[in-house]
């Protein structure tokens, strides 16, 4: 177990598709981190916000919410990738 | 006329010594493979001056010890005082960096540089180095042979250090061999006089081979082989350390005023030094021989090292001090010229010569033909700038600006963003092909990006002529529509400023997006605005015609600018902002969020509850 392992890990290392898609992946996933952040405040900030602020504020949420539905989109098609290069 | 015939004459007078001397053609041919070795080792570590050397050096010069230690440490590795000099001028030059961070480096590099006699003297000279020369040879020209250019970078590094080792040898050799013909210490002269004429003999030395390194090398195995007297190889080792300036100040030639004061900085530096060093070289012989036989230094080669380092020691003791003065000083003698909007900024000679610092340059200068053509359309516009990027409301904002100003928008295109963009064109056809396929993909996008800059400037033009009209119209409702023109152009370069001063924190696109979305609501036509203005007399069809254009005009300047704006403030140089504009929704997904608006009017916000969960 341990071998096949260290052999996923070697094989990652010398294919520079596969380390570029490991890459993107660790980067989307820090970005979908930061957006989902961002959403929290967006919330928080509704909770206290006047009528014309909340509207501004929905906008933002409804489109932060498409984007990280998009993200998390490519994210799954990173995963899956990954692992049919890695099995294949 | 005499310029033409000095290389041939030099090759003569060569070619003379050879017939001569075996013994001279072997020093020749080892100071040709060392210097042929410095250039594998320099455009080996230009392979890798792109982002990681870049992100290093921003890191590494915001504090002047960190500047410092960065000189020492990367001249220490490089083993080249010309490239990083090169290199930092170059960066300063596309203002990556600032000119105090500039002088930190060059004086670290003075100090790192002294590294290279230790080497030599400690080490060199002691082992045969062709043993060590060959392996690294072979495994340097297998690896320049591969496809990625990191291994090609270590390729021509580790042919750099062989080729250094070979010349090394056979300077060695040669030295040793020409002792027994010719003995060249009887030309050596003492005194006062000898150490100026000896000084004045390095300087020229380094000038013609334009690396101190090669000079300190020959003085090293010079006087290893009893050559040279060690009072005068100090004094060549001194006038090679002032020499060694020529290679920056031709560097400098090319570049901005920022380049030409960090190469003066350099020359101030090394000639003080040269200077403090032939007034008080009696007393840097005492302070030599003391440590010497403090630490048990025996032969002369590893006195003149430390006798090198000892003297670029004192001069940054002298020197550092003085760094903001030198700086202020420099700022005040080296006068840059108002930066007049016609003039590139960010382009010039010295920038090309990395491909990271030609690309960075772009950049720059891409975002600067922004800001000049946002004063203008602001202007056309007559909103206030202070008002515009300030918390008020912009309907606020274009309601109450009122004063009709009559902007020649041909006149300011003409003089200072067509030159402008003219400019970075040329520029990046004369870069020539950058290392890889980033750098070429990021020059495409930023002259896409000047050249949206341009046709936004364009429609606004066609939209002024109505606008200024217009917007003190007697009729309401022709003067609330071109307010609302005015006001989502407004938007825009709000949501352009914000995306401008955003930090690695903030989500750009979203802030992107929110600006096409706003953009795409404003469609008169579509919403059935126009059709009702018409219908209820309020506007006249000719009137709706001109409304119809000019929606089109500001659309068209709207997406130009934000597309602009995408390469130049959203897509930046890490991989995260990268992915990050990949998130950014398409016309498609825009349309559909508009339109389950206005079926459904204002949606339920998702709670966390019903959030999709991160994985």
């Amino acid at each position: 177990m341990k071998l096949k392992a260290l052999l996923s890990t070697l094989s990652e290392l010398l294919d520079a598709d596969l380390r570029q898609q490991s890459q993107e992946y660790d980067e989307l996933k820090k970005v979908l981190k930061k957006m989902k952040k961002k959403r929290n405040h967006l919330l928080d900030e509704l909770e206290s916000a006047k009528k014309d602020e909340r509207e501004r504020i929905e906008q933002q949420l409804k489109i932060l919410e498409a984007q990280r539905k998009k993200g998390i989109g490519v994210l799954k098609e990173l995963k899956a990738n990954r692992s049919k290069i890695k099995s294949g | 006329m005499i310029r033409r015939l000095i290389l041939p004459f030099t090759v003569l007078i060569l070619l003379y010594g050879f017939y001569l001397s075996p013994d001279f053609k072997q020093i020749s041919a080892g100071v040709a493979v060392f210097l042929f070795g410095m250039l594998a080792l320099e455009d080996g570590f230009r392979t890798f001056a792109g982002g990681t050397l870049d992100a290093l050096l921003r890191k590494s010069t915001d504090r002047l010890w960190k500047s410092l230690t960065f000189g020492i440490v990367s001249t220490t590795l490089v083993q080249s005082s010309s490239l990083i000099s090169l290199l930092t001028i170059s960066f300063l030059s596309s203002g990556l960096i600032s000119l105090a961070g500039g002088i930190g480096i060059i004086f670290g590099a003075n100090l790192g540089t002294t590294t290279g006699a230790w080497l030599v003297a400690g080490f060199g000279l002691k082992v045969s180095l062709a043993v060590w020369a060959m392996p690294l040879l072979v495994v340097g020209v297998l690896l320049i042979f591969q496809k990625s250019q990191a291994a090609k970078g270590a390729g021509y590094v580790l042919l750099g250090i062989g080729f250094l080792f070979l010349g090394i040898e056979f300077m060695k050799q040669g030295f040793e061999a020409f002792r027994s013909s010719i003995d060249l210490s009887r030309f050596s002269i003492g005194g006062f006089k000898g150490l100026l004429i000896y000084t004045g003999i390095g300087l020229a030395a380094t000038v013609v081979m334009q690396s101190s390194h090669a000079v300190l090398v020959l003085i090293l195995t010079g006087l290893a082989a009893g050559q040279l007297s060690y009072e005068n190889a100090l004094a060549l080792s001194i006038g090679s350390n002032v020499g060694t300036t020529i290679t920056a100040i031709i560097g400098s030639l090319g570049s901005n005023q920022d380049g030409k004061r960090l190469a003066a900085a350099h020359f101030i530096f090394n000639i003080t030094t040269g200077l403090v060093a032939i007034i008080f070289i009696g007393e840097f012989m005492k302070a030599v021989d003391w440590i010497s036989t403090l630490i048990g230094l025996e032969n002369d080669t590893t006195r003149l090292a430390l006798f090198h380092s000892l003297f670029n020691i004192t001069g940054l003791i002298l020197m550092l001090p003085l760094v903001n003065t030198l700086e202020a000083f420099l700022v005040k003698r080296f006068h840059a010229p108002a930066p007049g909007v016609k003039r590139p900024k960010y382009l010039n000679e010295s920038v090309k010569q990395f491909a990271d610092t030609s690309v960075e340059a772009v950049r720059n200068e891409t975002i600067r033909l922004y800001e000049t053509a946002e004063r203008i359309i602001t202007q056309s516009l007559c909103l206030p700038r202070s008002e515009l990027y300030s918390d008020r409301s912009i309907p606020e904002v274009v309601a109450q600006a009122r004063k009709v100003i009559r902007e020649d928008i041909n006149e300011k295109y003409t003089l200072n963003v067509k030159s402008l963009y003219g400019a970075i064109v040329e520029f990046i056809s004369q870069i020539g092909s950058p290392r890889n396929p980033q750098q070429m993909e990021a020059l495409r996008l930023y002259r896409s990006a000047g050249a949206k800059i341009v046709e936004a400037l364009k429609a606004i033009k066609h939209l002024q002529k109505n606008l200024l009209v217009h917007m003190v119209s007697r009729n309401p409702a022709v003067r609330d529509q071109y307010d609302k023109i005015r006001t989502f152009i407004a938007n825009t370069l709000r949501a352009i400023n914000t995306m401008k001063n955003a930090t690695t924190e903030d989500v750009t696109i979203l802030t992107y997006d929110e600006a096409r979305i706003e953009l795409a609501r404003n469609d008169i036509v579509a919403d059935g605005t126009l059709d009702e203005l018409i219908r209820s007399h309020r506007i006249t069809p000719d009137i709706a015609v001109s409304l119809m254009n000019d929606y089109v005009y500001a659309h068209d300047a709207c997406n130009d600018l934000l597309t602009a704006a995408e390469t130049l403030f959203v897509r930046r140089k890490s991989d995260a902002h990268q992915v990050e504009v990949g998130l950014s929704l398409g016309e498609e997904e825009i349309a559909e969020l508009i339109n389950r608006e206005n079926l459904t009017g204002a949606e339920t916000v998702t709670h966390p509850e019903n959030e999709i969960k991160t994985p």
